[in-house]
């Protein structure tokens, strides 16, 4: 496999996202290691969905951005970005199963579509990754019939169906107690070891991600406010890494006139009143 | 891929295989197998490893179905010269069994 120095598989350079008019995402700089996890957090909002989005070839990204292999992904054809999709895992923040099959057959859809295995070998796999992820008992059941963690697991099941190269999952503990993120901290972490696997990993939980990551990127409003070893960021001194880091919310409504005025104006921008 | 398929006079099967053994290249070597497995029947299975450089889920299942069509009896069925990397595939699938099947005799 071609990488770059410093093994990155992937290297985001300057990259900026808008939805309209509006940019969310601002300069955003810095490498994804190969064989290694790399954890994006910041508050809601700041745009690490968004991120994932670009980084995955589903939302369109200016040439020069964004690298993979040192190639532009903004220059792969029909047939690249299938072959990339190919080596990709990807499980979605809202999971985005199929709702009308069962979950082993979520699972085997991308097994029956990309490979030529026979059904009792597909059959086989299934319910070694039901297993990895803690639903062996449930691969008869409808997504419906899932709590909310449960199709989150069900959907990182059928993100490593194929044994991507790459992976990534935005949130996969949302949901779950902490016995069972826990869980899913080891299966990503001997993911890691067993296959080599690359891995973005989307969170919220800080104790998780201080556990997991090789490298962590702290978003804020749309710009990398951190980024490094797990290590350099828990002793920086940045104030607002340091609010992030302790949990510390905004403090509460600074600017209560303009909030006075939101209320009756609907937030939308107006003169000064007679 | 490279395979090779010996009986001896007790008409074990003994497969040797080489390569990667992963989600491209199970589905040749599954089918040789059953094919030559439906031909000569064999109720003892030992499989040889050594020569895996790559293996992913699809070769793990296909370790599991061959166990089980020779009846997966200790005894009759030996992984050898398994890698690290192919234990820690072997780990990751909670499957790490069907590397001591040959050392467990007195194990249920
Ligand atoms: N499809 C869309 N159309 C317009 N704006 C969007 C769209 N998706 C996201 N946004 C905006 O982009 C910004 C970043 O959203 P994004 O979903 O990337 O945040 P996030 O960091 O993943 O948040 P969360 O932690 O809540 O999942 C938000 O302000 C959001 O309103
Ligand atoms: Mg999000």
């Amino acid at each position: 496999m071609a990488e770059t120095e410093a093994g990155a598989i992937i290297q985001v350079k300057s990259l900026n996202s808008f939805y309209g008019q509006r940019r969310v995402l601002q300069d955003i700089s810095f490498e994804v290691p190969a064989g290694k996890v790399t954890v994006i957090m910041g508050v809601s909002g700041c745009g690490k969905s968004t991120l994932l989005r670009h980084l995955i070839g589903l939302k369109p990204t200016d040439p020069g951005q964004i690298f993979v292999e040192g190639r532009d992904l903004a220059g792969f054809d029909a047939r690249q970005m299938e072959a990339f999709r190919k080596r990709i895992g990807v499980l979605f923040q809202a999971g985005a199963l199929f709702n009308s099959m069962s979950v082993r057959d979520n699972i085997a859809v991308p097994l029956r579509v990309h490979t030529r295995l026979a059904e009792p070998t597909i059959s086989i796999m299934v319910r070694i990754k039901l297993h990895q992820v803690g639903l062996t008992r449930f691969g008869d059941y409808m997504p419906s019939q899932l709590s909310g963690g449960m199709r989150k697991r069900a959907g990182l099941a059928r993100a490593l169906a194929m044994d991507p190269e790459m992976l990534f999952v935005d949130e996969p503990s949302s949901g779950l107690d902490p016995i069972t993120a826990a869980g899913l901290d080891d299966l990503i972490l001997e993911l890691r070891e067993a296959m080599g696997m690359t891995l973005i990993v989307v969170t919220h939980e800080l104790e998780s991600a201080f556990r997991i990551a090789d490298q962590l990127i702290v978003l804020d409003q749309g710009r990398v406010l951190a980024a490094g070893m797990p290590e350099s960021i828990r002793e920086s001194r940045d104030e607002r890494v340091v609010q992030f880091l302790t949990r510390r919310a905004d403090e509460r409504t600074r600017d209560q006139e303009g909030y006075l005025s939101d209320l009756l104006t609907g937030g939308r921008k107006v003169g000064v009143h007679p | 891929m490279e395979m090779r398929m010996d009986w001896d006079a007790d008409g074990a099967l003994r497969l040797a295989l080489q390569g990667r053994l992963d989600l491209e290249t199970v589905p040749d070597i599954r089918k040789r197998v059953l094919k030559a497995l439906k031909k000569k029947p064999s109720a003892q299975v030992a499989v040889d490893l050594s020569g895996i450089e790559r293996m992913d889920t699809a070769g793990v299942a296909f370790l599991v179905e061959l166990r089980n069509l020779v009846g997966g009896k200790a005894g009759d069925w030996r992984l050898e010269k398994a890698s690290g990397a192919v234990m820690k595939m072997l780990e990751l699938a909670r499957l790490d069994v069907l590397a001591d099947a040959g050392a467990d005799h007195g194990r249920d």
